[in-house]
């Protein structure tokens, strides 16, 4: 192990590896909670894309207890480029 | 093929704590599609975790890992070991020369940057540009020699001699970019920027070593940038000159009586 005070790289990774955990559970936290599929966020149980429910982004806090999730809309030009489900 | 033992041996040096840099022995078993980079990884996971070394994407496009083996500089993420010990039979890693080292691996590459700043290195735009884009022609884009592919690694600005023995020295990595807004039909500045290139710092102070073309990760060419940025500097100073030898005459005109 890395114990010295310069360019410790050992010591960067075990911070680092703090913060994925960390947003680890966000990003599960958040994906739980979605219920739809839209784009790499993909649920058997959801497969389809919902806009009615789902256009908005995820905001997480973090809490004592876990992450605490609200919502914020998204920004659309609905003239311009109205959103579609995307097939490829 | 079974798998056989190698030993990698690395230059190790921590400014604080040794006198001078000394050389550690690993050994480990390699698997036929190991990288060096793995090697590393393999001995900083599994032997000592004070080994230190910069790397980021591992696919040969951050251009963090440059270092040099066995006398040549290269990426360490995409040089299969095995490749390595074909050819020479034993790995010895060391830091990009000419640097000055901040621990084992990691060199210091505050110079490299502030040479690159020297050129301005980014585009230059005309007063009128177009209303859309620009449009390029596809010669004038073969002309570049995928320069732009450059990652910046740093492997050509330290093989090259002439970065060793002068400091102020502008390098390959600098002029090959400089070369690529020259030749950037979209730049504007080309005349200033040659101006500046032909300073005693920049594309004179090149011996044509060709160690830079030799260590490019992205096989380009630094030299060949740098003698067409030159013969463009030749031509722009006799253009000038003629320009002033005119302006002369005009001032002057020799009366026949």
């Amino acid at each position: 192990m890395d114990k010295s005070h310069r360019f410790n790289t050992d010591l960067l990774a075990a911070i680092e590896t703090a913060h994925l955990l960390d947003f680890s559970e966000v990003i599960v936290a958040g994906a739980l909670e979605r219920k739809e599929s839209r784009g790499a966020h993909a649920r058997t149980d959801f497969p389809k894309r919902d806009d009615e429910n789902w256009l908005k982004h995820t905001l997480a806090k973090k809490t004592d207890v876990g992450p605490s999730l609200s919502y914020k809309p998204v920004y659309v030009d609905w003239e311009r480029y109205p959103p579609q489900e995307r097939k490829y | 093929m079974a798998p056989v033992s190698a030993t990698i041996r690395v230059q190790r040096f921590n400014p604080d704590t040794d006198d001078k840099p000394y050389y550690d022995n690993f050994d480990l078993t390699p698997e036929r599609d190991t990288t060096v980079l793995d090697a590393l990884h393999m001995i900083k996971a599994e032997q000592d975790g004070s080994l230190t070394f910069r790397r980021s994407c591992r696919h040969a496009i951050c251009g963090s890992c440059a270092m040099n083996v066995n006398g040549h500089n290269i990426l360490v993420c995409k040089t299969p070991l095995q490749d390595v010990l074909n050819k020479n039979g034993r790995v010895t890693i060391r830091p990009l020369p000419y640097l000055p080292v901040i621990k084992d691996l990691v060199v210091d590459r505050s110079s490299f940057w502030e040479q690159y700043l020297r050129v301005k290195p980014w585009l230059i735009p005309p007063e009128d540009i177009p209303e859309k884009e620009f449009r390029v022609s596809p010669e004038e884009v073969t002309a570049l020699n995928n320069a732009e592919t450059c990652i910046m690694c740093g492997a050509c600005y330290s093989a090259c001699q002439v970065i060793g023995l002068t400091k102020g020295y502008i390098g390959p990595h600098a002029l090959l970019k400089a070369f690529l807004r020259v030749k950037d039909p979209r730049d504007a500045a080309s005349a200033e920027r040659l101006a500046d290139l032909a300073g005693s710092d920049g594309v004179y102070r090149c011996h044509t070593i060709f160690n830079c073309i030799d260590a490019c990760p992205k096989d380009l060419n630094p030299t060949q940038a740098i003698e067409t940025l030159r013969k463009l500097a030749q031509k722009r100073l006799a253009y000038e000159r003629s320009r002033v030898q005119r302006q002369r005459s005009l001032q002057n005109p020799i009366v026949v009586d």
